[in-house]
């Protein structure tokens, strides 16, 4: 093990959250993307916090203390996190200041002084939308310290009567809108706990109101099931959804304003460590901001029109277009909107037999879903696979998987113990000649609202041997049948692993014979050890790597005598680049596969997910133009220097090179 | 059915298999393979029956099976077949009507015999030059949890046809008590009495050359070994089983990856592998990479063929003649005569090829109960021809057989009618109609001298003659046609008559 | 037993043919390895001259050879080479001894009409259930006929005539076909001769051997399409008659054309089968036995006492059932070692625990026949087998045994692997109550002495049993690992533990 190295992946990911929050002080990123940036780095931040921080805890209170690694016990990496979430949470309370400045110089106005003919117009928000809602709970013998749920903001009140101290505290309901937008003439963004803190007076009629501050806590919201017990998966995440919110706290949010008193309280009633409180400015929880975000269009990039390409159509005909060769789709540049159209077509036409998809999030109101359950009605036999375990999800799944079911679609729940998280659809067809198949693989989620922010590959084929592939996966997923061959298809947890290592070991063969040997990754995150160790040998052995990884990265880059032939960059831009692509040299074969799984042992090994080979030439030129456009990027690239990252900037005299931009209404694909 | 979707599954005794196939022209195109493992044998063989929860695992299993078949508008183009798992547990009915319940599919309890011959038609259709192997010499293995079905090819002749209760899971489950470390040697030992009785049954040497498996042990051989070519060498099998014959099986699953149900046989199915080996004489075990269901699904939709089986079958009767002494020219030139008088009634009996094949059998087979005693041959010669088996023959035929080489004399008993009239109609009628002509060619060598140089069947419209030319007077023959021609009248309604000429005359 | 294993070889320079027969003696029996013949007729010189010629004896000298390369071969530990009538009636018998002792390095006995008589009679004992008869067994040679009457089992007088077939054809046969003339004469020569023998009105059982009769019994057999390979055949007076009637209008060509005819007999057959016949009629018999070999076998077995033993049917009449079981076995290609051992183990604990199973005694007979046939169903097929046992031993002839005793036999071979006897088998229902309960109790004899030889090894070098109160206890003697044995006991005991009431525990 001393032979390799390991970044710790909890680190890494909070570089990776540094890494969107700097977007926010890029000149070349719109105002108000500013703001997104912002909220991102909230809402990530909550989720890290939630999960992340919350295992370590769980680690800790279970008494585990064997070093990772990266060589930190829980303990230490505990301090470490809760250092560099401090000093980020730091700098974007800096660089929220500066650009509301910035904002309030386009007249958009947040957390506003609040006079004038402002006051006015908030007194009657807080009296009719949110007065009726709030139920204040002042402390006392018979009012006990109420919970505080995961996530929710609080107004700690510190109150006097008759020379008496009294602490309230007002749980901010869920239902209450987060942010009210007045439009004077200029656009004033209030957030509701504002209005409340000075609207104080009025909930307490009686009292003296002394002072008040916001807190939030965050608690540990993992969601563990009991595999063994998954006798029926939906029965038992609708039971376990409520327990959500009772998990141990992991962080605090408090006000700076808040004195010392006005913490131990807490620390008494709630239970936290020093090192878990976020003494913050307001407003906590930046992710309000998302909705602040849209006020103005001409602040926000420009919009980009997404296309059909190869001038398809998804009219009674397609079927036929689809036989003709392969399509690759690039979205967000490509229009997504053909692929729920294919659907949609696929449920109308006579000759389908059946359909087969994955769906891991739906977004509401889903063309799909209908597009299914229509078919369904139809007679066709429709098999959604469902993943229940997505994270935060599932409240939402839960409704529309009952939804295909009443309408006669054979829905199943994966896998006891995998998330799936293999992207297929399977369109079955009885034609003249027999059966066709016509597969769709995909590396992101058929997600009509994300397939807009992500960037993602989807594929569609009518090659036979394909069809065969997609077919055993669902098979698999929906477990008629326990074990199938694959040669296209590489399937984790059982074999997708072993094939990146021997694809890597033949590059290292082949640079050990002083051939060419190389390979292009481009993934989201890189955490499994195993591959790690794999890729140091790699380098090692001379192979060229180049790894395009977005988010965390457990491995150093260009280190000498460990990770030499090894450069690791990350693009953070407007869209979220979310497909895996990956090239090997493979002694002049140059073979190409789309993923869905990140390099991560979760992925490898608790998870369905697929490596799916694409032979097609065009397809493949397309891939590799997607691969050199990102190591071009000049200007939304970090590159990652030992265990550093640094944004890169275009050197005097060289092109800018914004790969995002650059695939913008572009005619690719052929 | 030659083109379109063809489905079969087929419930083994440790997994439950799905395949779906196209035929396009003898083309054949998979759609689809499933596996679902679910010991039924682990019941049947130590219980006698299959428990509920494993009828309800089964019933889920064929549910989602059948979803398979709806999802390919599949009707009525499947097969679903049971093997010993089923086959032989008790309460079989039970599980058929509760599957035909809940999921509207129909199993069938597959022979083992049929199931054999349908692995075997298999193999012959993926090896190539397969055919030269019959000649040459050829084991042929089913190594399943149960029984290890063998079955020796010589000269195109089948020389050993059998299901032997050595599986590897009988026999984990028999040496169960016996401690890991010299298990292996009990496996040693018990495996050694197989050949036993193949050797006792063969009666003496016969050069074999080739050795072929089928069945699960291959798959996880595969698996294990990854080989790039259709054998696998004694070498790599005597490591392995070095290996792991003193291991456990959590032990060897994890070691080589397999399954636990695969790792639980794996010594017992390797002893057996390497002693089928040594009694070949050969370094290699071939195999073909054709799965079971797929064997299944193209023999049922006719897209795969036996060639040359008549030729086998005739060859493995004369065989099992000579092992009973049988008087070779008489049974010739009663086979010759009866298939003469078959072809040239063809108008009159309005039977086919398969009913040929089987008076042929017959006609060889007819006095192969001398053997025994000469006193009631005919019922010797019954019940030997009921004992036959060769792989490709089903139960009916062989039933039929039977019932021919018992009424080939003249004269049978009650006992004989009565036999007879549990079958169909149909079969006894041609039953009575093989026979009739099986008569008539018996007595035109009643004298067991061939005498009869040449027959022709001369069709009138009022009757049938038949012209033979003789060497010399042939009284007996003569005497033994008018005892025999009886039958001919009363199951076809016309008169058969002898014409004899003696050739010097 | 001494000598175990060793081969011996017996020569037969008979008046027609040279014969061999390798056997090796093995467990108070022996088993034939190889034989061998060869047609020298140096009858038909020494009938005529009196003496052995040059080429007689050049003739002679080359099939020696080839006996003495045989003989080799096998490594055999005696030789013992006889002639009979043909040197009997050669003046020059001793120079041609010398001349075979020189080249082939064996001597030549030669053996009166007697003692050739007196093996033919061995080898009929052997075959023959020969103590409940009255029986004359006539060996009818080319020079000489043997004639011996055994009364229950005693030699009661043996003759030795010159009724020898080539003699007889050389001297009353000259025309081919034969004439209506010389075949009167022949058979009133013949009539007139056995008369003189004054043979006892009661003989019920005639049994000939010599090459002659043998021929025309296999003639017999094939005519009506038995299997002609048995050792013993019967012949009916009336076939018998017919088979005459038929040979004597043929020319010697014709002859030969009948199936089976043995072509250098087809001259001299007529008058072994007319002398037959004679016999027959003075004794008013319906029909012989033929038997082969019998001057060979007997010969063998009488080499056999000459070292020192005397074979088990010598002393003890029951083991004639017992070779014929051992003939039955190999005519279904038995494993016999296996057979062998089953019944030896069998025998244990049948003496052990007979009284515990409410057996007699004289229950072992059938039991023993059991043990030695239970797996001959294999013959037909593995499947079933014990079955195909069953329906086998029902339709041998087992010699000494009623037809109930067969029965039985075959239900307790059909026992011995799978399901115990049920009401609903057709021949166990058959039995009487005492009969099923006999048949349940040495079936499960049987199954647990069949899982003690399980590997087919003969393991088990012999067992002991030791009836308690509450149990049985088996102690096995072994110098080998039994657990497959054990293993295959403990499968089996079952039934034997259900019958006797009594737990089976193996030491």
């Amino acid at each position: 093990m001393s032979d390799y190295k390991f970044i710790n992946r909890e680190i890494s990911w909070l570089q990776f959250n540094e890494r969107v929050l700097r977007e926010a002080e890029d000149s070349s990123v719109p105002l108000l993307e500013k703001l997104k940036f912002l909220a991102i780095f909230s809402s990530n931040l909550d989720e890290f916090f939630m999960i992340r921080v919350a295992g370590i805890y769980d680690q800790i209170d279970a008494k585990y203390s064997i070093k990772d690694a990266s060589g930190h016990t829980p303990k230490e990496l505990l301090g470490k996190i809760s250092e560099t979430a401090h000093r980020l949470v730091k700098d974007q309370q800096k660089i929220f200041r500066k650009t509301i400045k910035e904002c309030a110089k386009h007249h958009i106005v947040i957390q506003p002084e609040i006079d004038g003919e402002l006051s006015d117009i908030v007194d009657s928000i807080f009296n009719d939308e949110i007065q009726p809602l709030i139920s204040p709970v002042t402390l006392s013998a018979a009012n006990p310290f109420p919970f505080i749920y995961n996530l929710r903001q609080c107004i700690f009140v510190k109150l006097e009567k008759g020379g008496e101290t009294h602490y309230s505290i007002i749980i901010i309901p869920e239902n209450l809108q987060r942010v009210f937008k007045i439009r004077l003439h200029r656009t004033y963004c209030v957030t509701s706990e504002e209005i409340i803190a000075r609207s104080l007076p009025q909930v307490y009629p009686g009292y003296t109101v002394v002072d008040s501050y916001m807190l939030r806590l965050t608690r540990n919201a993992d969601l563990t099931v009991e595999e063994d017990e998954a006798q029926d998966l939906l029965k038992l995440i609708e039971k376990k959804l409520p327990s959500r919110k009772k998990g141990n706290v992991v962080r605090v949010e408090l006000d700076k304003t808040a004195p010392d008193e006005v913490l131990k309280f807490l620390q008494a009633h709630i239970g936290f460590d020093n090192e878990d409180v976020y003494i913050v400015d307001k407003p906590l929880d930046l992710t309000f901001l998302f909705s602040v975000a849209d006020s103005n269009p001409e602040l926000l990039y420009p919009e980009h029109k997404p296309f059909v390409p190869y001038g398809l159509t998804a009219d009674e005909n397609i079927f036929d277009k689809l036989k003709e060769r392969d399509y690759v789709f690039y979205r967000p540049y490509h229009d997504f909107g053909f692929n729920s159209a294919l659907i949609r077509r696929a449920a109308q036409d006579d000759s389908v037999l059946a359909i087969k998809m994955t769906l891991y999030r739906a977004n509401r109101g889903s063309s799909i879903v209908e597009s299914l359950a229509e078919a369904a009605r139809r007679g066709k036999q429709v098999c959604v696979v469902i993943e229940l375990k997505a994270r935060f999800d599932e409240e939402r799944n839960v409704g529309w998987a009952k939804k295909l079911e009443d309408a006669g679609c054979i829905v199943t729940y994966g896998i006891t113990g995998l998330k799936i998280h293999s992207k297929n659809l399977l369109i079955i067809r009885k034609e003249p000649q027999g059966i066709v198949r016509y597969s769709y693989l995909s590396t992101g989620n058929f997600n009509e609202a994300t397939a807009k922010i992500y960037t993602d590959i989807d594929y569609i084929t009518a090659d036979e041997k394909v069809g065969q592939e997609c077919s055993n996966l669902f098979n698999l997923l929906m477990g008629y049948t326990d074990y199938a061959d694959w040669h296209r298809i590489s399937v984790a947890p059982t074999g997708l692993k072993s094939k990146l290592l021997s694809l890597i070991d033949y590059e290292i063969e082949n640079a050990l014979a002083g051939k060419k040997a190389e390979m292009i990754v481009k993934i989201n995150s890189l955490i499994d050890k195993e591959l790690i160790m794999k890729l140091h040998d790699a380098s090692r052995a001379g192979v060229k790597i180049e790894m395009i990884i977005r988010g965390i990265c457990g491995m150093t880059a260009g280190v000498k005598g460990l990770t030499e032939n090894i450069s690791i960059r990350s693009i953070i831009g407007r869209f979220l680049e979310h497909p895996r692509i990956i090239y090997f040299y493979h002694g002049g074969k140059k073979r190409l596969f789309i993923s869905t799984a990140d390099w991560m042992e979760r992925n490898m090994h608790s998870r369905v997910e697929q490596l799916f080979e694409i032979t097609d030439s065009n397809a493949k030129d397309f891939m590799m133009t997607i691969l050199s456009s990102n190591l071009k990027d000049n200007t939304k690239a970090w590159v990652l220097e030992g265990e550093i990252y640094r944004k890169l900037k275009p050197e005097a005299g060289e092109a800018h090179h914004n790969t995002q931009e650059f695939f913008i209404g572009k005619q690719i694909g052929h | 059915m030659k083109n379109g979707l063809f489905a079969t599954i087929n419930i083994g005794a440790s997994a439950f298999r799905m395949q779906i196939s196209e035929f396009n022209d003898g083309h054949e195109r998979i759609m689809e393979t499933l596996v679902k493992p679910l010991g039924l044998g682990k019941d049947t063989f130590t219980k006698g029956y299959i428990t509920l929860d494993s009828v309800y695992k089964a019933t889920n299993i064929l549910q989602m099976f059948r979803h398979k078949l709806d999802e390919y508008g599949i009707k009525k183009n499947y097969k679903c077949v049971c093997t010993s798992g089923v086959r032989e547990a008790r309460n079989r009915y039970f599980l058929i009507d509760h599957v035909m319940n809940k999921t509207g599919l129909k199993l069938e309890i597959i022979d083992p015999s049929d199931e054999i011959y349908i692995k075997y038609i298999g193999v012959k259709n993926d090896i190539k030059g397969f055919e030269s192997y019959e000649k040459k010499g050829v084991l042929f293995a089913n190594i399943s949890s149960g029984n290890v079905s063998i079955n020796i090819l010589k000269d195109d002749t089948s020389i050993f046809s059998g299901s032997l209760p050595y599986g590897s899971l009988r026999l984990r489950q028999l040496f169960k008590g016996i401690p890991i470390h010299s298990r292996y040697k009990a496996y040693n030992q018990y495996v050694e009495t197989m050949f036993n009785t193949i050797n006792s049954s063969l009666g003496g040497a016969s050069k074999i050359k080739y050795l072929v498996c089928s069945g699960s042990s291959v798959n996880t051989l595969q698996f294990i070994f990854n080989p790039k070519v259709n054998y696998f060498h004694r070498t790599e099998l005597e490591e392995l089983y070095e290996r792991v014959k003193d291991k456990t099986s959590q032990e060897n699953m994890t070691a080589l990856g397999i399954r636990i149900s695969e790792a639980k046989v794996l010594v017992p199915m390797l002893e057996t592998y390497l002693r089928l080996m040594q009694f070949v004489g050969t370094d290699k075990v071939q195999f073909s990479r054709k799965s079971f269901p797929n064997v299944l699904t193209r023999y049922y939709s006719n897209n795969i063929r036996d060639n040359g089986f008549r030729n086998r079958l005739r060859n493995t009767l004369y065989y099992l003649g000579r092992r009973y002494n049988f008087d070779e020219p008489h049974s010739k030139v009663v086979t010759d005569y009866s298939v003469q008088i078959f072809d040239a009634l063809g108008d009159l009996h309005n039977l086919g090829m398969n009913e040929r094949m089987l008076l042929e059998a017959a006609a060889i087979l007819h006095d192969i109960g001398y053997y025994i005693d000469a006193r009631m041959h005919h019922e010797h010669s019954y019940y030997i021809a009921k004992a036959f088996d060769m792989p490709g023959l089903d139960q009916e035929q062989i039933k039929i057989i039977a019932f021919l080489v018992l009424m080939h004399r003249v004269g049978t008993d009650e006992s004989t009618e009565t036999r007879l009239s549990y079958l169909n109609m149909e079969t006894q009628l041609t039953i009575r109609k093989l026979v009739s002509i099986l008569r008539i060619a018996d007595a035109l060598d009643t004298s067991h001298m061939q005498l009869v140089e040449t027959v022709d069947v001369d069709v009138q419209s009022s009757k049938i003659i038949i012209k033979a030319r003789t060497r010399k007077h042939a009284y007996l023959e003569k005497l033994g046609f008018d005892q025999k021609k009886d039958m001919f009248l009363e199951t076809f309604g016309i008169p058969v008559e002898l014409e004899m000429k003696v050739l010097y005359e | 037993m001494l000598g175990n294993g060793i081969n011996i070889a017996v020569v037969d320079i008979g008046s027609n043919t040279v014969r061999l027969q390798v056997s090796q003696v093995k467990d108070k029996s022996y088993r034939v390895l190889e034989e061998y013949k060869e047609s020298v007729r140096l009858g038909d010189e020494v009938f005529e001259y009196g003496m052995i010629t040059e080429a007689a004896l050049n003739r002679l000298l080359v099939s020696l050879k080839e006996v003495r390369a045989i003989i080799d071969n096998w490594k055999v530990h005696q030789v013992r080479a006889v002639a009979t009538a043909s040197f009997r009636g050669a003046s020059n018998y001793s120079e041609v001894i010398q001349k075979v002792t020189d080249v082939c390095g064996f001597g030549v006995e030669m053996i009166s009409g007697e003692e050739e008589a007196r093996y033919t009679f061995i080898a009929a004992s052997a075959n023959f259930q020969i103590s409940k008869y009255h029986a004359l067994v006539l060996d009818i040679g080319g020079g000489s006929a043997e004639y011996s009457v055994v009364n229950k089992g005693r030699l009661e007088k043996a003759h030795s005539v010159e009724l020898g077939c080539n003699r007889l054809t050389k001297k009353f046969i000259k025309s081919d076909p034969v004439t209506n003339t010389e075949y009167q004469t022949l058979k009133d020569f013949l009539v007139k001769e056995v008369r003189k023998l004054k043979l006892p009105r009661t003989i019920d059982l005639l049994i000939c051997t010599g090459g002659s009769m043998g021929n025309l019994s296999t003639i017999h057999y094939l005519a009506c399409g038995q299997r002609a390979d048995r050792t013993v055949k019967y012949l009916e007076r009336k076939h018998l008659k017919k088979l005459i009637n038929d040979i004597r209008n043929k020319t010697i060509a014709e002859r030969i054309q009948i199936p089976g005819m043995e072509e250098k007999r087809a001259d001299i057959i007529l008058a072994a089968a007319m002398q037959v016949d004679a016999v027959l009629e003075e004794t008013d018999g319906e029909g012989l036995y033929t038997l082969s070999g019998g001057l060979r076998s007997g010969l063998t077995i009488d080499t056999i006492n000459k070292m020192g033993f005397e074979l088990p049917f010598q002393s003890n009449m029951d083991n004639v059932r017992h070779s014929r079981l051992i003939e039955i076995g190999n005519k279904f290609s038995f494993e016999e070692r296996h057979a062998r051992q089953v019944t030896k183990l069998a025998r244990k604990l049948f003496d052990g625990l007979h009284t515990e199973l409410g057996l007699d005694k004289a229950d072992w007979a059938v039991l023993e026949a059991a043990s030695l046939l239970h797996d001959i169903g294999n013959y037909i097929s593995y499947s079933s087998h014990h079955k195909h046992s069953q329906y086998l031993i029902m339709n041998s002839d087992l010699m000494g045994y009623s037809h109930d005793e067969i029965i039985t036999i075959g239900n307790i071979a059909r026992y011995h692997r799978k399901s115990p006897p049920r009401q609903s088998h057709r021949y166990f229902r058959m039995m009487t109550g005492d009969g099923q309960r006999k048949i349940a109790a040495m079936s499960a004899v049987l199954r647990a002495a069949d899982g003690l030889d399980r590997s087919h090894k003969s393991l088990v070098r012999d067992l002991e049993v030791l009836v308690k109160p509450k149990k049985i206890e088996i102690k096995l003697i072994s110098d080998h690992n039994l657990s497959l044995e054990k293993k295959k006991f403990e499968m089996k005991k079952d039934l034997l533990e259900e019958i006797s009431g009594k737990e089976l525990i193996i030491l």
